[in-house]
């Protein structure tokens, strides 16, 4: 198999891959490894034993120790791992049916639609995404949904142009203008010949992307506006070290625990995603076999 | 090539509309009470509860139905008035005249080793593909992309400042800011370095200079670490064509395979993410900003948004959008220059 | 990256030993460093504290507080504080309330008008003239009379704009009409303002006229009944600060006609004549407002009447970021910084800062209860029924509810926690220093059992049985907000798992869109704090009427349910208080609307704010005075290296 045969070459990608499944496991086990409190509204609210701004360092009581407000940071960050997967894989998921849809559209009928949605997509570009993010969260409010919708909103156009660039490619190759010659009909000739073979290059950037939504999330949660305070999220845990990173007069690296874990999480996690990527990419992309 | 230019010029108008309609109908989902929160210093500040409210919704026409405030609104824009901004306190086209200079000279500084340490670093990667020093640069690269900016910012301000007291924040010392702004210092373009040697004002430059170091360097380190990605891929790309194969067995020399065949092609992906980078970073970084007291673009554009200023949101939009498109044409205008092959559309 | 972290961590606790020992930076000038953003130089139209930072320095007042004490005066450009006893305040036998400012002499503005050899009046800089130019200042265009008091206040008044504004306008018609608007509605029999004319106009400028005369050099204040406050009104920094009118003339401000003010009332932000100069009095003028930078640079002015100050500058600067602000504390380039709370035993441990500590605000923060609530469309009430998932729009209405709410929080706890003893509880309306406050009045404490008991009896028992839902709402980015209400939710779950109270938080425009958007208020709870302009608790704008009275600030946004029981049980005892003239029958009275605060659990009252200050060690000076909310008076502070 070759894929098998690419991991062995590649220990890097191996172990992304590893770290991955790491992560789902982590998420699918949430509720064991980190079960909530018996009076918490929502698992992801992130359980405190105090009130006190200072960060208490790890501790029997707290595994990994608590950040500003006494937030439990181990919790937080095995929850959290749920929120990344939801963060990432549903704006990627939203996006590339958005961007899916408008790009095959535009490349498969062209002249004016192609004009005219192309024109849509660079002014949605044209959008300077931070602040939109901020506006439209700022309207709707602080939330996961409220994000999602977001950097969905602002996000699916590189989506619309890698597959209309693809299909465009695909749509001259012999096979298909035979198809087509056959009077083959058009969704099915969108469905079963273009697509399959315009989507590789769509999965090798969704996987880069889903990792970097979650920092795309967290500079949100830095700027206040993201998730709710409280909420099981590593970008608001991250966000939560901001004041504790100088530490103290006799000791500057005191809180480094406020930083070091969550840091370490959104790391791995965007590591083994591009890893991923980078593995997809070189597995079926042609024109890069050695 | 003039035609080429021309055209995509023309683009600006429809994109300017367009986003105005985006802005207006991100405006209009507030209700009156909450648009006319901008206009006064927050909630507190209400005393005079609701007929204090009501008072300031007729004031501002909020009431008025949409399209008559639209029309207000791109009436004003249409002639060269961008409104007022009230979280700059001032006309939001002097908000941006004001704060660009800032901006500017903060991208500039970090752009230039930013481009070239990717350049370097990603072909070092590329020729150097699955061994250790690819890997390395590699990981170097995702932590560069994973590692919050803020928290890179505090670490160098906590040491560099903190500790050493080598570079402050802020754009220039106390004194300097007297001296640049009494009378015996002209104002040119706003970028203290570049009035500084206009001036012939060595001090100042140097003070200018200390100040942009640490934001320079977590702006640089960013940029780096993504355009370095892009490089790596594109020099692995370019160094599997058939021309590199050529120049191999010619005989060439690796060395001037490398850096004059395949570096020389790998660099179209690359200046088209750099002409990106150049513009999200005119577009503002606003973390940067925020940690090193360096009030720029971005911390504008961040303030109007999380106070809902739509006239300065629109304002940087407008802004923001023009940038996009000459940066974008720049780097079309360059291909050519790079690959001769492809030719302008 | 981090691979470095190791090495560079043991370079920079080397180096960190030096660290906090700077030398004195910036000789003469003191650097403040905030969060926060002046918006206006005109202290007519200034309506937040921040914004007091200059006007208090820059511009003079009739009057001033004495030091930290919130009721009692010093003469500033008047001479003499007015009372019965001088004869200054004249009680007439219609009831009506005379009070005289004799004005100083000798009291030059910033910018003076100087007549030049061509006959030209221009502005000129005081503190740069020569004798000769001196000799030639244009009479009126420099030194401050009796007519520049009343132009201000007129003009303060007929802007209308700020709060603050409208303040003096309550005070001179003693609280007849609540602004300038209302008055001209009134005096010309029409609806809405837009009908006044120009007669109309006229009309309103003169009676206002008749209320702040000019008698020769004293400034004379006519009001038809008594207004405790008014001496606290003309000392605050805000829209009773004396301005030059043949300046504000020069600027294109209002000319002081009868019929020409309506373009100069509520003016935008921007389009205000004196939104960006300055020429006051004070001690200090504004020598640069760069909003690009948001920073003010206020230089000392050589020509005030008491002398010159001591320090030479002043530059108030906005970072929003704590650890930067820290870093330039440490350094020494930064004199004064914000601190959050949770820093402040930290900051003070360190070599060369001095933290002062224990400082009153006037300020109360507590959770609100509003009823009825708008029951249409309202996320907050869920199903609008007491069946477990909503709450009846009227549900605070029920005096247990609202007494078992008040026994579920644990005080003592964010006493502890959140803001580490250095505040106490607030027991009321009126907090420690005003009126009516004893120390000993009852409050409510943490006893679950005592909730339980008030929340069985609640609805009829259904409140217990079947449990609620609701959300309770704040303003984004308050933690000790967001921990009261966690608390709070936390132990009313404990009490009965039945027992579900959501937060949100909202942002500021949302946030009071809830509260004064519409009829009804949409919120059933919220986190909010208020606090008084001056120290009497009594009249239009004291602290127990912005609580307890039917028409007050609170009463207004809270449902027509809480103005009923204000109008029922309070309002009577409201109105007796404030037209008594015994200042300790009154006492007695603020003191038991206090006690019946508690009684009817009007509100969950929380604590009450507390300031601090964070300094190097070489300014000294500094002096608090809560009804100023502890702005920075700089012309007594020093800067002086410590021996």
């Amino acid at each position: 198999m070759r894929i098998v045969a690419y991991l062995l070459r590649n220990p890097l990608s191996l172990l992304g891959i590893l770290v991955l499944i790491g992560f789902v496991a982590v998420a699918a086990l949430a509720p064991v490894i980190a079960p909530p409190e018996p009076y918490q509204t929502s698992p992801y609210e992130i359980p405190r034993s105090g009130f006190r701004a200072t960060p208490q360092p790890p501790s029997a009581r707290a595994l990994l120790g608590t950040t500003e407000g006494q937030f439990d940071i181990f919790y937080g960050l095995v929850w959290g791992t749920r929120t990344a997967f939801k963060i990432g894989l549903g704006v990627v998921l939203i996006s590339t049916l958005i961007g899916g849809v408008v790009g095959a559209v535009s490349a498969f009928y062209g002249g004016m639609v192609d004009e005219v949605l192309m024109r849509v997509v660079d002014v949605f570009l044209a959008v300077p995404f931070l602040i939109a993010a901020m506006v439209l969260t700022t309207l709707l409010g602080k939330g996961i949904g409220p994000m999602t919708i977001a950097l969905t909103a602002f996000g699916w156009m590189n989506y619309a142009r890698v597959i209309r660039s693809e299909i465009l490619r695909v749509k001259e190759l012999d096979y298909v203008k035979a198809a087509r010659s056959y009077g083959t009909r058009d969704i099915r000739l969108l469905l079963r010949h273009i697509l399959p073979n315009a989507f590789f290059p769509v999965l090798v950037l969704a996987t880069m992307m889903t990792g970097s939504m979650v920092l795309t999330a967290s500079a949100l949660s830095f700027l206040g506006v993201g998730v709710e305070p409280g909420y099981a999220d590593w970008g608001q845990l991250i966000s939560y070290s901001r004041n504790w990173i100088v530490g103290r007069g006799d000791s500057p690296f005191r809180y480094w625990y406020t930083l070091a874990f969550p840091g370490a999480a959104i790391f791995l996690f965007v590591l083994s995603w591009s890893l991923l990527g980078d593995a997809l990419r070189d597995i079926l992309d042609p024109r890069l076999r050695t | 090539m003039l035609a080429y230019t021309l055209r995509r010029l023309s683009f600006i108008p429809i994109v300017f509309f367009a986003l105005t309609l985006m802005i207006f109908a991100m405006q209009m989902m507030l209700t009156p009470t909450q648009r006319m929160l901008t206009y006064v210093p927050g909630p507190d500040a209400l005393k005079g509860g609701a007929a204090q409210v009501a008072a300031l919704i007729e004031k501002y026409g909020l009431n008025d139905p949409a399209h008559v405030q639209y029309g207000r609104w791109i009436g004003n824009i249409l002639q060269g008035n961008l409104g007022w901004s009230e979280t700059a306190r001032m006309p939001v086209a002097e908000a941006l005249v004001s704060l660009f200079p800032a901006t500017l000279e903060l991208v500039i500084f970090a752009f230039v080793p930013g481009i070239l340490g990717a350049i370097w670093l990603g072909s070092r990667a590329g020729v150097h593909l699955n061994k250790p020093i690819d890997h390395g640069i590699r990981l170097f690269t995702v932590l560069g992309w994973s590692f919050p900016v803020f928290v890179f910012g505090l670490l160098v301000l906590m040491v560099f400042y903190g500790s050493f007291g080598w570079f402050p924040p802020g754009r220039l010392s106390q004194w300097a800011l007297v001296e640049v702004g009494g009378d015996g210092f002209r104002r040119w373009t706003g970028l203290n370095t570049a009035d500084a040697v206009l001036n012939g004002n060595l001090p100042i430059f140097l003070d200018a200079l200390r100040h942009l170091v640490l934001p320079v360097v977590t702006l640089s380190y960013v940029n780096l670490a993504s355009m370095t990605r892009v490089m790596r891929t594109s020099m692995l790309e370019s160094l599997r064509q058939d021309y590199v194969r050529t120049a191999r067995a010619k005989g060439l020399s690796e060395r001037v395979v490398q850096s004059r065949h395949a570096q020389r092609n790998a660099l179209l992906p690359v200046v088209t993410v750099a002409g990106m980078e150049v513009a999200a970073m005119l577009g503002g970084v606003v973390i940067t900003e925020t940690i090193f007291d360096y009030h720029g673009i971005g911390q504008f554009a961040a303030n109007a948004a999380a106070n809902l200023d739509f006239p300065a949101v629109l304002g940087f939009a407008l802004y923001f959008a023009l940038v996009l498109v000459i940066l974008n044409l720049i780097v079309d205008l360059l291909y050519p220059l790079l690959d001769p092959r492809v030719r302008l559309a | 990256m981090k691979s470095w972290i190791g090495p560079s961590l043991g370079i920079a606790l080397l180096a960190l030993s030096g660290a906090a020992q700077a030398e004195l930076k910036n000789p003469g000038t003191l650097v403040y460093l905030w969060t926060d953003d002046i918006r206006t130089l005109d202290p007519a139209y200034m309506a937040d504290t921040a914004n007091t930072y200059v006007s208090i320095n820059t511009y003079m007042r009739l009057l001033n507080y004495k030091g930290s004490e919130i009721s009692e005066f010093v003469p500033a450009l008047s001479t003499e504080v007015p009372s019965l006893e001088n004869g200054l305040i004249k009680s007439g036998a219609d009831g009506s309330v005379t009070y005289i400012f004799p004005i100083r002499k000798g009291v030059y503005t910033h910018k003076v008008g100087v007549k030049g050899a061509d006959g030209a009046i221009a502005w000129k800089l005081y503190d740069d003239l020569t004798d000769a130019e001196k000799a030639a200042i244009a009479p009126g265009y420099g030194e401050l009379t009796a007519e520049d008091v009343q132009y201000s206040l007129m003009r303060a008044v007929l802007q209308g704009d700020s709060f603050m504004a409208n303040a003096v306008t309550e005070m001179i018609t003693a609280g007849k009409y609540p602004d300038i608007e209302a008055w001209a509605k009134d005096l010309a029999g029409v609806k809405t303002f837009d009908e006044v004319n120009e007669a109309g106009l006229a009309k309103v400028h003169d009676a206002l006229a008749q209320k702040i005369k000019v008698d020769g050099d004293k400034l004379v204040l006519v009001l038809d009944a008594p207004f405790p406050a008014t001496l606290g009104i003309m000392a605050l920094p805000f829209a009773t600060s004396v301005i030059d009118r043949e300046w504000a003339r020069d600027q294109g401000d209002w000319d002081g006609g009868a019929a020409t003010w309506k373009p100069f009332h509520k003016p935008e932000m921007g389009a205000d004549k004196l939104f960006q100069v300055e020429n006051g009095s004070g001690p200090f003028m504004v020598e640069d407002w760069d909003r690009s930078q948001k920073k003010v640079t206020m230089k000392r002015f050589n020509g005030y009447w008491q002398g010159p100050a001591q320090l030479e500058r002043v530059v108030l600067r906005s970072v929003p970021e704590w650890t930067t602000r820290l870093l330039q504390l440490e350094a020494g380039d930064a004199d004064v910084v914000q601190t959050p709370v949770e820093f402040l035993e930290e900051v003070g441990s360190k070599p060369g800062i001095k933290v002062v500590e224990g400082l009153p605000k006037v300020f109360g923060r507590s959770l609100f209860y509003m009823w009825p609530v708008s029951a249409v469309d309202n996320p907050a009430i869920g199903s609008g029924k007491l069946d477990g998932k909503g709450i009846p729009p009227d549900f605070f209405s029920d005096i247990d509810v609202r007494q078992g709410f008040n026994y579920a929080q644990d005080y003592q706890l964010l006493l502890d926690d959140v803001h580490l003893g250095k505040t106490v509880q607030l027991r009321g309306p009126t907090v420690r220093g005003i009126m009516g406050y004893r120390p000993d009045s009852p409050v409510y404490t943490y006893d679950p059992e005592k909730a339980a008991e008030h929340f069985k009896k609640a609805w009829g028992g259904q409140l217990w049985e079947n449990g609620f839902e609701m959300t309770a709402y704040m303003t984004q980015g308050r933690t000790e907000a967001h921990a009261a209400l966690s608390v709070l939710q936390q132990n009313l779950a404990r009490i009965n798992p039945k027992f579900k109270l959501k937060i949100q938080e909202l942002q500021s425009a949302t946030f009071a869109d809830k509260i004064y958007g519409g009829g009804d208020p949409s919120a059933p709870m919220a986190y909010m704090g208020w606090g008084p302009d001056y120290s009497d608790p009594g009249g239009p704008l004291g602290a127990a009427t912005y609580y307890l009275a039917s028409t007050g600030l609170v009463a207004g946004m809270s449902g027509k349910g809480y103005q009923e029981l204000m109008r029922d049980k309070f309002d009577p005892l409201l109105k007796q208080a404030w037209t008594m003239v015994d200042q300790a029958e009154r006492e007695k009275i603020y003191a038991k609307l206090q006690e019946m605060s508690y009684d009817y659990a009007t509100t969950q009252f929380l604590w009450e704010d507390y300031g601090f200050i964070v300094t190097r060690d070489w300014i000294d000076g500094y002096v608090h005075n809560m009804i100023v909310y502890g702005a920075w008076d700089f012309y007594p502070i020093t800067k002086k290296e410590k021996q």
